[in-house]
């Protein structure tokens, strides 16, 4: 690369100090190198560059790339699934018009989940020998979460995106208020979710994640029992749950990375 | 070669172009370590040890400006430099005291009772004048009139390399500048 110094006489700089501008030509500052002592120093460094092992590290968007493929056929098909339903039910409810309660708790329940069938794909990290195969990666675990986590918020992104955008116009609550509605069961969801992978540490059960998945969906289920619940007078409600729910989901998320940091790895996947 | 096809040599395993890269930049990295410290003799240890830590992370780096990278290198090192002990033993390099390095022909003979000698001569009695003039602008000064005067990097570049806002950058500068140009108009520097 080179680059033209404003020392140089062709390329002056604009004198900053408002006053007459130094002037250094190259020549001036650039005095002879004592060429043995340089020669000296140059030779320690390519000795040093002779004995230089190179190993490769990933860039980040390789990392990416690399956690996709090691993901099953399976789990691509899924969210092609999850997708394709969550586009079919918006397009339904519009072609229905049905009521906002009813569309609203559906898409609720279909959102959360959509996200523990995401956030599987986290739980599949602590299943059994995991820390060996950790071992063979570049990532540790630690790393591993993180960017599966973000796998999973990009795909219940995309999965948001695609109900809100189709339902857009004929949604009668409004974009904001709808969102809150479907974020609060989703937050408190994956809050749940993440707090059986950090306690209850036997994760790999699919009978439990089944049993959490369903419960989860359950419970936001709640406002087909109690149809006050979309009232706008309870809209603080569900705003104060939504906000308090992002808090905890952050703070489950640190705990989750906190204890695979502080604590043997082998003993959290082995119990 | 380019520098983002030396790297990409490098990081596939191809350690030679690290010589390459040294060769290139050791005067450039050796140039700032004199002028940052005002020694002229542990620069020469100051950009070996550069281009040393370069080798050492070198896997890490991602290409972006490389000439930059080492000048940040070497800025560190004279950043823990001027901390020691040594810096204020080095610092003091009286211009009375100063003794010219003789100059090398290419087959490595001196050079002699030349113009050409005599012309370099004053460009060193010039050099020791302007490391002078620059151990007298405060630390942070002298890394920004460096590194955007004579290196001709742009505030927002400095402010990266440095860690210092742009607005820092910009007023370090223009401070330093100023203090540079008065301490040349007192000197003899032409």
């Amino acid at each position: 690369m080179t680059r033209h110094t404003h020392a140089s006489p062709h390329n002056q700089p604009k004198n900053q100090t408002g006053k007459q501008p130094i002037n250094i030509p190259t020549s001036q500052w650039r005095f002879p190198i004592n060429e043995e002592k340089k020669s000296r120093s140059l030779a320690i460094i390519y000795q040093e560059a002779s004995l230089k092992q190179i190993r490769y590290y990933p860039t980040f968007p390789e990392h990416i790339w690399n956690q996709m493929r090691f993901q099953p056929l399976t789990h691509w098909l899924t969210m092609g699934i999850l997708l394709l339903s969550a586009m079919l039910l918006a397009l339904w409810f519009r072609r229905k018009n049905s009521g906002n309660l009813e569309m609203l708790t559906v898409y609720s329940v279909f959102f959360v989940f959509a996200g523990n069938i995401c956030l599987s794909q986290v739980a599949r990290l602590f299943s059994c020998h995991m820390a060996e195969l950790e071992q063979t990666l570049y990532l540790n675990l630690r790393q591993m979460v993180c960017i599966r986590m973000l796998e999973a918020g990009i795909a219940n992104l995309v999965i948001l995106t695609a109900i809100l955008s189709i339902t857009g116009e004929t949604n009668p609550f409004g974009l904001g208020t709808s969102l809150i509605y479907m974020l609060a069961p989703f937050l408190w969801s994956n809050i749940l979710y993440l707090h059986m992978l950090t306690c209850l540490r036997n994760t790999g059960s699919v009978f439990l994640s089944s049993a959490l998945g369903l419960l989860c969906g359950a419970a936001a289920l709640f406002p087909v029992l109690w149809e006050p619940a979309y009232r706008p007078e309870h809209l603080i409600i569900w705003k104060g749950l939504t906000i308090a729910g992002a808090f905890l989901l952050a703070a489950e998320i640190v705990n989750l990375l906190g204890k695979i940091d502080c604590e043997d790895a082998a003993i959290i996947l082995t119990r | 070669m380019e520098d983002r096809e030396l790297i990409r040599r490098i990081h596939k395993g191809q350690t030679e172009y690290l010589n390459e890269i040294a060769d290139r930049y050791y005067d450039d990295v050796y140039y700032f370590c004199r002028y940052q410290t005002g020694s002229r003799e542990d620069a020469y240890d100051l950009a070996q040890e550069t281009f040393l830590r370069f080798i050492k992370y070198v896997d890490h780096y991602r290409y972006r400006n490389l000439k930059g990278y080492l000048l940040t290198i070497a800025m560190n090192l004279c950043r823990d430099y001027i901390r020691t002990d040594s810096y204020t033993r080095a610092k003091i390099e009286p211009i009375d005291s100063y003794v010219p390095e003789p100059i090398y022909a290419a087959d490595g003979a001196p050079i002699s009772g030349s113009s050409y000698y005599a012309d370099q001569n004053e460009a060193s009695e010039n050099s020791l004048l302007l490391a002078d003039a620059l151990t007298k602008l405060p630390d942070m000064q002298r890394e920004a009139v460096l590194l955007h005067h004579f290196y001709g990097y742009k505030n927002r570049e400095i402010a990266r390399m440095t860690g210092a806002s742009y607005d820092a950058v910009k007023s370090r500068i223009r401070q330093g500048l100023e203090k540079l140009s008065r301490q040349l108009r007192q000197s003899d520097f032409n």
